[in-house]
Parts: structure tokens; sequence; C-alpha cells
């Protein structure tokens, strides 16, 4: 009896899901990831030899504007989360819709960003602070983007046979881990980059 | 329906959406909070310090709530602290290298020198003793050309002129025409890292200067 409503909860001998332990220790090791980006962010930021420098290109209102974007994203992954978990599946396919528009929205203000700076003349190539906030932010960009990619999968996946139901509520909590990290990795890179003045 | 609603009581936060939401409005008043802090001209240690903290209350609050970490297993918070632990130690460790390198060049390269700190040692430097090429007496936009090379140059080519990024700059090293230099510095090489200088601000006399500088003075 119980082998029906529970197909999802294995057992296990730490006494919590496989899946979501995985998803725990891979954001650890991330930490690492971006703590090593930002590291190197901000020991090649103040060596360019040639502009254009931090000061000269960023716009803190603008990225401002995609900040909130993306933190507004992390409410609607966590009212997803939160519809999956108390089997409102209605709720939860339009959270993870809005969370999905949400991402691609910031993906458009890093894309608009990168093609700014490349038409005022800041590249990878250009000087160390390019060098850095470009694999820096762009790293992160890719991120954001794998995460859409995720909810994507788990939005058809809901569509599809009958739904993504109250038990596979951990598969939603899951990839809600990843969106939140990829959100607090860039509370820490807006803060770092954009506004600490150099 | 209701047996299942007991049996997931423990698996999910006792959040409500109102509570989500007030969480999400916190957020975004304390990142607007921070943007009026890049903006009001605070001394530079307090903002710094105030960004911080609010970006580390940010943090914290998607962690513990939005991540549900406060009400999971502690289990996910060790492996999560471990993991930030380790990444900050490291941002600190490579911080703390570059920054108290013994060259100190790399820091040093737009900050005006330690005025009294970095003199003997260029008095050491000049005291070769070859006329002309005493690099300490030579200046270059006001400092001795050797000081000038240590913070400006040294990042590439090397504290001692050895090379590093750029080509060794020493009197063996370089057996070409003192023209060629003269051009490299002024107009850079296009295609490298190394940048026009004359288009900075280097005048030809300062130029003149770090040429013979490298091209006579042994480091």
């Amino acid at each position: 009896m119980a082998a029906g409503t529970h197909e999802v909860e294995h057992h296990t001998s730490l006494g919590v899901d496989n899946r979501k332990l995985l998803m725990w220790i891979f954001l650890a090791s991330e930490c690492l990831f971006f703590g090593t980006l930002i590291s190197t962010y901000l020991i090649f930021k103040g060596q360019s030899l040639v502009g254009p420098y931090p000061d000269d290109i960023l716009d803190i209102p603008l990225t401002s504007l995609s900040t909130f974007v993306l933190l507004m994203s992390s409410l609607t992954m966590v009212l997803a989360v939160y519809g999956a978990q108390h089997g409102r599946l209605g709720m939860m396919k339009a959270m993870l819709f809005a969370t999905i528009l949400l991402g691609v929205g910031f993906l458009g203000f890093q894309v608009y960003e990168f093609r700014h700076f490349a038409h005022v003349g800041l590249n990878l190539g250009t000087n160390q602070f390019g060098a850095s906030f470009f694999v820096l932010t762009g790293f992160h960009g890719l991120h954001v983007g794998i995460g859409v990619a995720y909810l994507i999968s788990l939005l058809f996946g809901s569509m599809r046979r009958s739904g993504l139901g109250k038990d596979r509520a951990l598969w939603v909590d899951t990839a809600g881990l990843y969106w939140h990290f990829v959100d607090i990795v860039w509370i820490v890179v807006f803060t770092v980059v954009y506004l600490i003045p150099s | 329906m209701e047996h299942q609603a007991s049996a997931h009581h423990d698996e999910h936060p006792p959040t409500t959406i109102r509570e989500y939401v007030i969480i999400g409005v916190v957020l975004a008043v304390i990142t607007l909070i921070e943007l009026w802090l890049s903006y009001s001209g605070l001394s530079h240690g307090l903002m710094i310090s105030l960004l911080l903290i609010f970006s580390a209350m940010k943090f914290i609050i998607v962690v513990a709530m939005f991540m549900h970490l406060r009400f999971d297993s502690r289990l996910f918070t060790r492996l999560f602290i471990f993991g930030f632990a380790l990444a900050s130690a490291l941002l600190i460790a490579l911080i703390a290298m570059f920054n108290f390198d013994e060259t100190r060049s790399l820091f040093q390269a737009s900050a005006p020198p330690p005025a009294a700190t970095a003199a003997p040692q260029d008095g050491g430097d000049g005291d070769n003793g070859e006329g002309p090429a005493d690099g300490g007496a030579l200046l270059v936009k006001g400092q001795p050309v050797a000081e000038y090379f240590s913070s400006t140059c040294a990042g590439c080519h090397g504290q001692n002129r050895e090379g590093v990024v750029g080509p060794a700059l020493t009197p063996a090293s370089l057996a070409g025409d003192d023209a060629l230099y003269f051009d490299t510095i002024k107009n850079g090489r296009p295609g490298t890292a190394m940048p026009a200088w004359g288009a900075t601000g280097l005048s030809d006399a300062d130029i003149d200067v770090l040429v013979t500088f490298i091209t006579t003075v042994e480091p």
C-alpha cells in the first residue's frame, strides 16, 4: 500500500534523497568554480594597461534591472516548487513558465551588454579586465542558459504523461536548487563586479 | 489525497506563498538599497563594507529560505558550507598572494608609488655608475626610471627585466637599433599585448629615457 504512494522515496542510508544530495554536492563544487573566476577577476581588473576600464563601461542601473529580473525569477522558481510540493500543478506550470521567461530576459540583458561592450571596444582579448570579466559573466550566463533548458525540460515533462505530480516534486525542487544557486552567484558577481568601485 | 498530504507534511518547508512573496520584496528592497549605496558617495571602506553585508544578507536569505536549507537536512547545509568555505579561502589566499607579492608591480600600475620606501632600492641600482645610464638619475614622468619600469612595465617584462609575458629587456637581450625600441614603446606592437605608450601620454623624451635604461643599465 505504501509502495504506490511513495514510488519516489527510496530509502537511503543517509536519510536524504540521492538526487538532492547529488545536486548539493554539485553546487558545493560550483562554489569553487565561481570562486576561482571571481578571484581571477578581482586580481586582473586593476591591471589593464589599456582601456576601456571598468568605471568607463559598466552600466550599473541597467545591470540593477537585470539583477532584479533574476531575483524575481528566484521568487517564481520557489513558487513553482511550492506548487509542485502542494500538488498545485497549474501554479507550478505557470511559475515554471514565468521563471523561464525571466531567465531568458536576464540572458537578453547580458547579450545586450556584451554586444554593447564589443561595440565600444571591449572584448575578451582587449585587456585583463575584458578577459576576466567576460569569462566570469560568460560562465554565469552559460549557467543561466543551462538552467533555462533544464526548466523547459521540466515544463515539457510536466505536460506529458499526466504530469509532474506531487510525488515528482523533488525534480522541481532539485531544479530549483540549481536555479537559486545561479541567482546567488549573481548576487555576489553584481556586488563584486558592478557595485564595488575599482 | 489527505493521506498523501499528511505523508508529505515533513517534506516541504512551512513557508506560505505570502511569506515567499514578502521575502522576494525584501530581496528587491535590499538590491535597491545597494544601488543607492553605490551612488551615495560614502567613504570607500564604509561603502564596500555595507555592500558586502547587504549582499551577504541576500545570499543567506536565498540559501536559507528559497533553497530551504533552514528546513532541510543538516547534511546539505554542511556540504554547502564546506564548498563555500573552500571557495572563500581560495579567494582570500589568491588575493593575498597577488596583493602582497614582493614585486608589488601587479597592483601598483596606476597607483602613485609609495614615496619613501622605493627610493633606496633604486639608489642601489643606480650605483653601478654609468654616467648617463644611471637609472636613479633619469626620470620618466617625474619618477626615477627604474621605479617607473617597476610599476608599469614589470608586470609583463618581469621585475628584473627577465621577460615574462613580454620579452626580456636587458642590454644583453637587446641587440637591435634603439629606434626600433623607441617605436615599439611609442606605438606598441600590433597583435601583441604591448600597448602604444605614446598614446597614453608618455612623451618622446620619456621614451628616450626608457630606451636608454633598458639598453644600457644592467638589471
